[in-house]
């Protein structure tokens, strides 16, 4: 692969005796997503917020664009143009919409007003509801928030955690969409997904995560036509 | 329920608005409830005590040094005792906060002995206005509990950093992870609550008298002002201190004013058991 | 010089008993009592005045101080056994703090400040006064060692097992749900019950109470018996006990030898090294200095 922008390798973390991630190796490219499916209790969360520096990384190497981010703490982190959005208690929710924003501009805050303008662009339904307090807001439009929230600061890499997760499937398929068009900035796209077979659909590349170690990697298209992965993953949805 | 006795009452909650607002904002970063209020005010009162009697400088210069004192001592102890237990139980900080406002006040006692003392002013006469009493250092201690208050509402809405407090105090792992640096933020409110604390200790001073336990008299009542406004919710702090300081003096038509006191605290019962998370706060996220 | 050692040592005595109790509620049940001095007050005047106004025999005014004290404990258990640990500190500390208020001011039962004195001598054989401190020293030692065997018996028996998961955890709490707050009443009322006897002992000792005989200071020292000598561990809180007495009067006898503080000085002083011991400890050794032994499951050992 010519153009990896990110590549984890060899990574290793847990939370207490044991690895929950063990041996990891994950590349991702510019104006690519790679999604990474697997059944519950994978690691596939823990392995993203190793990457994220949410959970300590106890080996390996978390390369971005050459650097090596693995031991910073998340505020670091994301100073390397890394943006992770969390599955749960993502926004701040006794922030109204509008301050959510400023938040995730934290870093380059001469750029918020832009950049919120082009992250209403992509979610116009928040048009209405920046005063409203994100605490407030239905679980479709908090979704919405936090991942605005990360593109603020106009990340070269994004990592989410199940973003389709809890949501309708309208407001998935608003989803997916939106991280289309997020690839089509030339953003780098890590994701962890239930919903396999729509989160491959819109990959260029997959991975699949059984007891925290990689089982198979390779082409979104290979993936589904992978029999045994259609049977394990792709049936079911989250 | 004459007007004098609401004016009292207001007099009170002016008196506890202020702290109650730091102990909220502390509460939103420590995540526990600290008992050393009470230590740091003492300690407040007295920078300012020193400073005016002793030193013989104007009250607004001293005012100026309680608010030093208080803050680099709210930070020292962070520094030194809170942050690095950061991890421990919130009771196991509750129960070091207790110990620590005690070493505090005693140090203080040690150095100023017990004696009640008072600041440098002139005597002068209450003044009167349609039948209610008030002095003058009561107008000053109404005026600066208003002053904290907008300063405090701006300093959350309207910067940027205040606005990273609220969003620690939120959901601390969101913020480090949206880049907003713990550390730094932290630092930051335990000198702005130290400095309220400060200020406080000189209202303190100037409506009671000022003597090494001060803090500690005054602590159930700011506590229970900021729980019944919700712990966390500045606002809340606000309107709780209003409740609190008329309940306060409404208790006294009924007990005799020594129970002051109990008041603060059976209305923090009360209020844990009917509504836990007070008139204007959120439950608590439980992680 | 043996009677300053005997009098120590029976002061230490009160102390355990004390600490005993908190153990107990705190140790066992990870309620947090800062109310100690509440139900210290409570058994010392109700023992006191029993057996003053009243006229009941002594010996039986201190148990019934106990049970008094425990009815006590059941009413504030009964309305706070549901909180936060954090909030149930204050609470708790705030009962302590109303029970010395209504001690200062209802002073046509209690005296109020002047102090309430108790002439009447519990356990007095006709002895000479070296002799019946001796006999009460016996007596507290006694007190505290029935005390030591009743909570080894609980803490060692499934009650006591039960009562540690609960402490242990909130989720296996959960799972046995309102018998939780059954155990946390009942316990509290009984280290409530210990504190009363304690503080009717107390008071037939020292023969003149006072409301600011029971400070909330006296929370803190508890505490820090309990703390230092490791939670839920009775051994060690007798070592703790120890080590907080000696604190206290070893500070005592630095005053005697020296003049240069005065005695009001000295007692900032302790609190001071008191309080900076158990910040200290919390800090460094949360544990304590006599740990209980970690409860390392079969399938841990195995791995």
């Amino acid at each position: 692969m010519s153009d990896v922008f990110f590549r984890a390798e060899g990574v290793c973390s847990g939370y207490g005796r044991g690895d929950i991630v063990s041996d990891v190796n994950v590349a991702v490219e510019s104006g690519s997503i790679m999604t990474i499916i697997g059944p519950n209790g994978a690691g596939k969360s823990t392995f993203i917020k190793t990457l994220a520096g949410v959970v300590q990384r106890r080996t390996g190497k978390i390369l971005i664009d050459g650097h090596d981010v693995g031991g910073l703490p998340p505020s670091e982190v994301s100073r390397h143009a890394i943006a992770y959005v969390p599955q749960e208690h993502n926004v701040f929710r006794s922030l109204s919409v509008v301050e959510n924003f400023e938040m995730g501009a934290w870093i380059e805050p001469r750029k918020f007003k832009s950049r919120m303008e082009s992250v209403l662009e992509l979610f116009p339904a928040l048009r209405t509801l920046r005063a409203v307090k994100a605490g407030n807001l239905s679980g479709g439009q908090r979704q919405m928030v936090a991942f605005g929230m990360a593109l603020m600061v106009e990340p070269k890499l994004l990592l989410l955690d199940e973003p389709s997760a809890g949501l309708s499937p309208a407001m998935v398929e608003q989803m997916f969409e939106a991280i289309r068009q997020v690839r089509e900035r030339g953003i780098a796209i890590l994701m962890v997904e239930q919903n396999a077979m729509q989160a491959l659909q819109i990959s260029n590349f997959g991975t699949v995560m059984t007891a925290g170690r990689v089982a198979m990697t390779g082409p979104a298209s290979e993936l589904l036509n992978n029999r045994e992965v259609a049977e394990l993953y792709l049936g079911t949805r989250a | 329920m004459t007007a004098q006795m609401i004016v009292n009452g207001l007099i009170s909650a002016a008196l506890i608005a202020p702290p109650a607002v730091a102990f909220s904002m502390l509460f939103g970063i420590l995540r526990f409830p600290n008992f050393a209020i009470g230590g740091y005010i003492t300690v407040g009162v007295f920078a300012a005590y020193a400073i005016n009697v002793q030193f013989g400088l104007p009250l607004w210069l001293a005012s100026l040094g309680a608010m030093l004192a208080g803050s680099v001592v709210v930070w020292a102890s962070d520094q030194i005792i809170f942050r690095p237990m950061r991890a421990s139980a919130p009771v196991t900080l509750l129960v070091v906060s207790i110990a620590l406002t005690f070493v505090l006040e005693h140090s203080v006692r040690l150095i100023f002995g017990a004696d009640v003392k008072g600041f440098d002013l002139p005597l002068e006469r209450p003044l009167v206005f349609g039948g209610v009493h008030v002095t003058r250092p009561q107008l000053y201690l109404i005026g600066a509990a208003v002053l904290v208050v907008i300063i405090t509402h701006l300093l959350l809405t309207r910067t940027r950093l205040g606005k990273a407090m609220r969003a620690m105090a939120d959901n601390p792992q969101l913020a480090e992870v949206r880049g907003i640096r713990s550390v730094l933020v932290r630092i930051a409110v335990t000198l702005y609550c130290g400095a309220l604390l400060g200020i406080s200790g000189v209202s303190a001073g100037l409506d009671l008298v000022i003597e090494p336990l001060l803090g500690w008299g005054l602590t159930i009542p700011i506590i229970a002002a900021a729980i019944l406004g919700g712990i966390g919710s500045v606002y809340g702090a606000m309107l709780g201190a209003v409740l609190v300081g008329l309940a306060e003096e409404f208790t006294t038509l009924v007990l005799p004013s020594s129970y002051k006191i109990g008041v603060g605290f059976v209305m923090i019962t009360i209020l844990l058991l009917l509504r836990p998370h007070g008139l204007l706060g959120q439950p608590e996220i439980k992680k | 010089m043996l009677a300053y050692f005997v009098a120590m040592a029976t002061y230490a005595g009160f102390f355990m008993i004390l600490a005993q109790g908190l153990n107990l509620q705190w140790g066992m049940t990870g309620m947090v009592n800062f109310g100690v001095a509440g139900f210290y007050a409570i058994g010392a005047y109700s023992g006191a005045l029993l057996s003053t106004r009243v006229g009941i025999t002594p010996e039986l005014a201190i148990a019934l101080a106990g049970a008094i004290a425990g009815v006590a404990g059941l009413g504030v258990s009964l309305l706070t056994v549901r909180l936060r640990e954090d909030y149930f500190a204050i609470v708790t500390l705030g009962f302590g703090e109303i029970v010395r208020l209504f001690a200062l001011n209802e002073d046509w039962l209690t005296e109020g400040p002047k102090g309430l004195r108790i002439p009447v001598r519990p356990f007095d054989f006709g002895l000479g006064n070296t002799a019946y401190s001796l006999v009460y020293l016996g007596v507290v030692a006694l007190v505290v060692l029935v005390i030591y065997a009743i909570c080894e018996r609980i803490r060692t028996g499934p009650y006591g097992r039960t009562l540690r998961a609960i402490r242990e955890d909130d989720v296996v709490a959960g799972v046995l749900g309102k018998y939780v707050l059954r155990f946390r009443v009942q316990i509290f009322v009984l280290g409530s019950v210990f504190m009363g006897i304690a503080g009717a002992l107390f008071a037939h000792y020292i023969q003149n109470i006072s409301p600011d005989t029971f400070m909330p200071m006296i929370a803190i020292f508890i505490w820090m018996s309990v703390i230092v000598g490791g939670y839920g561990n009775n051994k060690g809180l007798l070592l703790g006990a120890g080590i907080v007495m000696l604190i206290l009067e070893g500070s005592r006898f630095l005053g005697d030898f020296t003049s240069i503080v005065t005695s009001q000085q000295l007692s900032s002083i302790r609190i001071i090294l008191i309080g900076v011991i158990l910040m200290a400890v919390l800090r460094f050794k949360p544990r304590g200095l006599i740990p209980e032994p970690k409860f390392v499951s079969e399938f841990e050992k195995a791995s």
